[in-house]
């Protein structure tokens, strides 16, 4: 691929971008070309070993800010006065679908979030019984019912047992969970960024 | 390695080249290629939240009838190279004595 051909192609796969971020983008490859064209590359080889085009613009655009991509989109789009009319005109079918799916949205992850919740409370709960039963446990056996004492201080041990068993399993299943809706978030975010591509 | 702790240390790599003299792009990535993996797109991002963070300042100057962006380190950088050695002695500490534990057993 030819200098002017990849910087082109960056260029237009950013179009999502604010035009000074693509500006500055590329200018920093374009000097990368030359400077590798000036140490002894062939102009091909120079902008080969720079890699993927969409692999590039993808990795800058995970790291511009969504709020910019959304200015940019919002601004770079002209309505009609006809469809501006019928976008007032519509309200009252648009705007409670909308709100009602992003209520929906919300929810689905609320109600991800109360599960690894309900976990968690299942370890405490396990903490909170082999605390519990080992001091009420010692009290007994200290005292009147030394059988039963032991018998709730063996339990308490086997909740402390559980409860660091289960503590391991919650933090994998956060962890994991986090990890789900980062990657989530930034799937949205290139998919924004890619629409106003292929809209234009 | 670790991401964040890749990022953090290439931002650190990129100081300290600036530390001897300013410089631009591909030679930052020319000097450091000896000591960590670098490529000229992960490059971008490191030399814009250094920017934006104060640790460097850049302005173009011409080259072969071209302009080329020079980078020049900032008091501020200086002092974030300074804090990640202080930072960095304690790690070694641990290290060595994780080393030394290993060895034993």
């Amino acid at each position: 691929m030819s200098k002017a051909l990849f910087l082109n192609e960056l260029a237009a796969r950013l179009s999502s971008l604010p035009a000074d971020e693509v500006q500055r983008t590329v200018t920093y490859y374009s000097e990368i070309i030359y400077d590798r064209i000036e140490d002894g590359m062939g102009e091909e080889e120079a902008v080969a070993g720079l890699g993927n085009v969409s692999d590039i613009a993808d990795q800058i655009i995970m790291y511009t800010s969504l709020s910019a991509i959304v200015k940019t989109r919002v601004r770079g789009r002209r309505l009609s006065a006809l469809a501006v009319v019928l976008l007032i005109i519509g309200s009252p079918v648009w705007l409670p679908l909308l709100i009602t799916a992003f209520a929906i949205l919300l929810t689905i992850y609320v109600v991800l979030w109360s599960v690894v919740a309900v976990f968690w409370s299942v370890v405490i709960s396990f903490c909170a019984g082999a605390l519990g039963g080992m001091i009420s446990g010692a009290v007994l056996m200290s005292g009147t019912g030394f059988a039963e004492g032991t018998v709730l201080f063996g339990s308490a041990l086997i909740c402390a047992g559980l409860a660091v068993f289960s503590f391991h399993a919650v933090l994998a299943l956060t962890k994991a969970f986090l990890k789900f809706t980062a990657a989530v978030f930034r799937k949205f975010k290139i998919r924004i960024a890619l629409n106003r591509r292929s809209s234009k | 390695m670790d991401i964040q702790l890749k990022r953090g240390i290439l931002e650190i790599c990129v100081l300290g080249v600036l530390l001897r003299e300013e410089s631009y792009g591909y030679k930052i990535i020319k000097d450091l290629s000896d000591h960590i993996e670098i490529s000229e797109s992960t490059l971008y991002p490191i030399l814009r939240r250094l920017e934006s963070s104060g640790a460097l300042t850049s302005y173009s100057k011409e080259h072969n009838g071209r302009l080329r962006k020079y980078h020049a380190i900032t008091n501020t950088g200086r002092a974030r190279v300074r804090e990640f050695l202080e930072e960095w002695k304690s790690i070694m500490e641990v290290y060595e004595f994780i080393k030394k534990e290993s060895e034993g057993s």
